[in-house]
């Protein structure tokens, strides 16, 4: 598979990582994962983390530290009701965005000019 | 001496190991270095960077193949996102400093019977704090380009310090010819002395930063009023008594700095909480 470009990835992370909060609360090492399994790539911690802060920062997401089982201690993640209305935006929007580029794809420059 | 968080990091950090902790380290140490970011929200996203590092190595993975080949890119991000210090947790630095340089190269020439101070002496305190805000935060760096440029200015900032700090001094002292006499020197302690006076009670209960700096003002404004215009000027300006007084001065901003410098992180714990 192809390596998603980080400039196409910047404007949708943020959006993919409310979703996958979304699904229920997560840690970082786990989102990690997560974010490669579902095809996104290896994306660096050293790029999620500014956006859980920035999440954090804007009220979208808030982080509990509490022990592990299995390791060292986590910090899990879950959505605010603000995170909540900026998952319903995004999913407007990426499919508003989706239909857009499908419709380019599949008509390529067929469309009319008149 | 280390505050809780810093001991708990540090613990998180021993978990790591060989090529994994020094890069963690390194990380860590940079962060750290930014001293103008909120202390406790510092040391807590370095609390959840090494935790997640401590995860992903127990995975197998490496800490730099899974923080990133740009840690200091990615480390400067995370830096915007990190509040910005109050204006109490930055004095927890530059009070020290500024009332350090104050009694090199105030005291001296001040205190002195009909003093006559060249306005290049507030030059070089100026050229030199200058120096340190622009220099301190660069002592860092991540990658080795950035750490030879950073060790080289490390070592030529003596050199460097010195020649700026002379040519305003001598700069100073010709061009600006009006020297500072008794009873403006005085005048220049007491403002010291109020300055950081009013500042106690803005950082108040934090009063060992603030106060001893206010104590030691006044006691040099009353010593250098005592040289000039007391009944006691010939019994002050003994040599003897002269170089005790000095000496006192000089300890006890010496032992206040190493005290405030040592507990530093405490403070800014307090005042990170207090929102100054």
């Amino acid at each position: 598979m192809d390596r998603i470009p980080s400039q196409m990835l910047k404007g949708i992370l943020e959006g993919a990582i409310l979703m996958i909060m979304a699904q229920g609360e997560t840690y970082g090492y786990g989102l990690h994962e997560t974010l490669a399994d579902l095809g996104f790539g290896d994306i660096p911690e050293g790029t999620i983390y500014p956006l859980l802060l920035k999440l954090q920062k804007n009220g979208q997401i808030v982080g509990v530290r509490h022990p592990s089982a299995t390791g060292p201690d986590r910090k899990y993640y879950h959505l605010t009701p603000l995170g909540e209305d900026a998952v319903t935006a995004f999913q407007g929007q990426w499919q508003q965005l989706a239909g857009a580029m499908t419709a380019l794809i599949t008509h390529g420059g067929d469309h009319d000019e008149d | 001496m280390k505050t809780k968080l810093q001991q708990d990091n540090d613990a998180r950090l021993a978990q790591l190991h060989g090529i994994d902790h020094l890069y963690a380290e390194e990380l860590v140490s940079y962060l750290r270095s930014h001293t103008g970011r909120d202390y406790v929200a510092l040391e807590n996203s370095i609390g959840d960077i090494l935790d997640d590092l401590a995860d992903a190595t127990a995975h197998g993975h490496s800490a730099k193949e899974y923080f990133g080949q740009d840690a200091q890119g990615a480390a400067n991000t995370i830096l915007q996102t990190i509040p910005r210090a109050g204006i109490g947790q930055l004095l927890t630095l530059w009070l020290p400093i500024m009332v350090y340089l104050l009694a090199i190269y105030v005291f001296p020439p001040f205190l002195q019977r009909a003093p006559r101070v060249g306005l290049g002496t507030l030059a070089v305190i100026a050229v030199i704090t200058l120096l340190l805000v622009v220099a301190i935060p660069r002592m860092t760096a991540l990658d080795e380009k950035k750490q030879n440029r950073a060790a080289l200015f490390f070592i030529l900032s003596p050199v460097i310090v010195g020649l700026l700090a002379g040519f305003a001094q001598h700069w100073a002292d010709t061009q600006l010819t009006v020297p500072l006499t008794w009873p403006a020197t005085d005048i220049v302690l007491l403002a010291v002395a109020l300055l950081t006076g009013a500042t106690a009670v803005w950082l108040r209960p934090l009063w060992v930063l603030p106060l001893p700096p206010a104590g030691l003002g006044v006691c040099a404004a009353l010593y250098s009023w005592g040289l000039n215009a007391g009944p006691w000027q010939r019994t002050l300006a003994q040599l003897g008594l002269y170089w005790t007084v000095m000496a006192l001065l000089g300890l006890g901003i010496l032992f206040w700095f190493i005290w405030v410098m040592m507990h530093r992180d405490q403070y800014r714990i307090d005042l990170s909480e207090s929102g100054r």
